[in-house]
């Protein structure tokens, strides 16, 4: 082989070597969950989130500005389409302290006003996502009639990424009865909070929404 | 003023060029299909380098529009799509893009852009969150990737695809394919649609190399036939140039010892006269008009034989053509009565003069005049000389001399063969009326050489019509080979 052909081949393996490790790690960006906050395992009484009685109750708290929760809303809709039973739905908006008057009425808001019988909530300074533990945007709540949590954890795969997930299919099967694959699941979006919130639930890993 | 015009040296060789070498179909064949293949391949780089640039612009555009900030409650700063899309992408799309322009045709070019494809398949998909829809990225540039009309440029695009689904499904299962543990040959389903299509592209491209290799060969032997038939051409050319070559050489021969009969005939005939010898003069008279009638015939095959041997030469100069007209039926006058015919003139006010060849216009004229008279009995000759405007070859004003008569006429075959040397009309046309048919043949040759044209017409009330039309003035002569050809 002559010496430009291994030169140009060198150059070619540098360089795709160069592309797919920036590639992987793109992925591996979008793989990693955001953090995950401890949720009740009861309903707790001071919230002013309504109930409907005999029904079960699904929360997702959305950052009204996070990219990445257009595939959480978008996959809530899927699950709601789907469900055996179509439970009662809150899907709270953050409004941070200190924003401007309807900051939080994104794009994002209009959407989930869009979903069939889900209501849309205002969560002013995140009280009702400190108070429930949510620390990512994205984060699903599924409590019980009898107000046991039965779910927590994200429904997308991964970061912005919409379709079949392990989320959706195990609250699909809480709300048909059945046994759910799992319980719990990673949340991927952006973080509810910033550093320097008041009040900001303690987390059991790293957020997962810096970028690094 | 008068100036001789050479068409060529006569003592110049004869040069018989050698025919170039036939080229091999065969190799001619592979050259061709090289050089379609890398027209294909340079065309195709050149598509695609811009295809790559604006993939980067796209992939930046949609990462602002899905994606351009990253929250923190109330904080925000640039999404890494963004800076993804302007980083990644360009080092996917830049140097592909550069090869396209620096090294088009080249083999690592073209593999090179087929795995910068996939690879920007990858990045779009993941800058739209997965989106299904942008899959068809990777599908639409396989068969981009396809024209280049070369199945193995499909090997990389489809291994780089497939070694995406393979690491991630390693890696991020759920992300993929929406579990959490999947079957670690779940990746081939997704490489075998890939490969689905791939079976297609390869059919297509070697349809098309097929096609190419086809009419690579087909070219190369037309390219054969020409060459074989321009070496025909150059050997039939140069034999014809020797022959004519050798025929004015022994014309040239003859005619000087029948230049010697007719001069000591006529000094007999001279001796025979003033002794009294009747017997002896009618019988040296025979010697005489025989010997005249082959001068004339040698002298049109000389003059015939110098055209087409290139050696004619004009002799320019600007004459007066009324007179000269009037010298011409002076001397054709009587040839014209002596089968009982008349002889009228036409002449415009305006002729005015031209610049050309006085002898040959003269022999033009003389030719045509005899030619009329001879097939004409008892009847009209006519003479028309006028001014003609732009009508000539050259489209330089001229004069337009028109030779009428109501001789025998002529069939449309007979007039479509009219001006080639030794045919005549018909063949009996030689045995009743004589003649050699070589005169026609020179007016058409005379003419081509000055530029100027000779037709024939047959006139409604019979007989026929021939018409000359010379430029007003001559400028360069016309090279052996048209003038043959005319």
């Amino acid at each position: 082989m002559k010496k430009s052909a291994l030169a140009w081949a060198a150059l070619g393996a540098l360089w795709f070597g160069g592309v797919a490790a920036g590639l992987g790690w793109l992925a591996s960006y979008a793989n990693r969950p955001g953090a995950a906050g401890r949720a009740p395992a009861t309903w707790p009484e001071a919230s002013a989130i309504p109930r409907e009685p005999g029904r079960p109750t699904l929360l997702l708290f959305v950052h009204p500005r996070c990219s990445c929760s257009r595939a959480s809303v978008a996959e809530l809709a899927e699950l709601l389409a789907r469900a055996a039973e179509r439970p009662a739905t809150r899907v709270l908006f953050l409004r941070p302290d200190g924003v401007a008057p309807g900051w939080e009425q994104s794009e994002l808001w209009s959407d989930a006003q869009r979903l069939p019988a889900a209501s849309v909530l205002r969560d002013d300074g995140g009280a009702e996502a400190k108070r429930f533990g949510a620390l990512t945007s994205g984060q699903a709540l599924l409590y019980g009639a009898d107000g046991r949590l039965l779910f927590a954890g994200g429904l997308t795969a991964s970061r912005g990424h919409p379709g079949e997930s392990v989320g959706r299919v195990s609250l699909l099967a809480l709300l048909d009865h059945a046994a759910p694959p799992v319980t719990a699941t990673p949340v991927f979006g952006c973080e509810l909070f910033g550093r320097g919130d008041e009040g900001r639930p303690d987390a059991d890993r790293d957020s997962c929404c810096d970028a690094k | 003023m008068q100036t001789a015009t050479p068409v060529a040296t006569p003592s110049e060789p004869v040069a018989v060029t050698a025919p170039p070498p036939a080229r091999p179909a065969a190799s001619r064949a592979e050259q061709l299909l090289h050089s379609y293949e890398q027209q294909i391949y340079r065309q195709t780089d050149r598509l695609f380098a811009p295809l790559m640039l604006v993939q980067w612009v796209t992939g930046i555009v949609f990462s602002l529009c899905i994606s351009p900030r990253v929250w923190a409650g109330s904080e925000s700063r640039t999404h890494v799509h963004v800076w993804a899309a302007f980083l990644l992408g360009g080092a996917i799309s830049v140097p592909p893009a550069v090869l396209a322009l620096l090294r088009p045709g080249k083999t690592s070019t073209r593999h090179g852009i087929a795995v910068a494809q996939m690879l920007m398949s990858a990045l779009l998909i993941h800058l739209t969150g997965g989106r299904i829809e942008t899959h068809f990225h990777v599908f639409g540039s396989l068969a981009f990737i396809a024209f280049y009309r070369d199945w193995r440029v499909l090997i990389p695009a489809t291994v780089v695809v497939a070694l995406d689904h393979l690491l991630r499904g390693i890696w991020w299962p759920e992300s993929v394919y929406g579990v959490f543990v999947a079957s670690e040959w779940r990746w081939v389903e997704h490489a075998a649609w890939v490969a689905f299509e791939d079976v297609f592209l390869v059919i297509a491209c070697l349809r098309g190399a097929r096609e190419m290799r086809e009419r690579a060969a087909a070219t190369a032997g037309l390219d054969e036939s020409v060459d074989r038939l321009r070496a025909s051409q150059q050997e039939v050319e140069a034999a014809n140039r020797a022959r004519s070559e050798f025929v004015a050489n022994v014309s040239h021969e003859l005619r000087t010892p029948l230049n010697a009969i007719i001069l000591y005939s006529e000094l007999l005939q001279e001796g025979a006269v003033e002794d009294g010898r009747e017997a002896d003069v009618a019988d040296l008279t025979k010697i005489q008009t025989a010997s005249r009638h082959l001068l004339g015939l040698i002298n049109g095959i000389l003059d015939l034989s110098k055209i087409e041997a290139g050696h004619m030469e004009l002799d320019l100069q600007t004459f007066d053509v009324r007179k000269m007209v009037d010298e011409m039926i002076s001397t054709i006058d009587a040839v014209v009565r002596k089968n009982g015919n008349t002889l009228a003139v036409t002449l415009a006010e305006d002729l005015g003069s031209i610049h050309g060849d006085l002898t040959k216009t003269r022999q033009i004229l003389f030719n045509l005049l005899s030619n009329a008279a001879k097939f004409t009995h008892d009847g009209t000759v006519r003479l028309s000389v006028a001014r003609c405007g732009g009508a000539s070859v050259t489209g330089i004003d001229g004069v337009e001399f028109v030779v009428t008569d109501t001789g025998i006429g002529l069939t449309e075959e007979q007039k479509s063969k009219l001006f080639r040397p030794f045919v005549q009309a018909d063949a009996s046309i030689a045995r009743k009326y004589g003649g050699t048919g070589l005169g026609l043949a020179i007016v058409a040759r005379f003419c081509a050489l000055m530029n100027g044209e000779v037709k024939v017409e047959s006139p409604p009330e019979g007989g026929a019509r021939f018409i000359v039309r010379l430029p007003a003035e001559t400028r360069t002569p016309v090279e052996p080979a048209d003038a043959a050809a005319s």
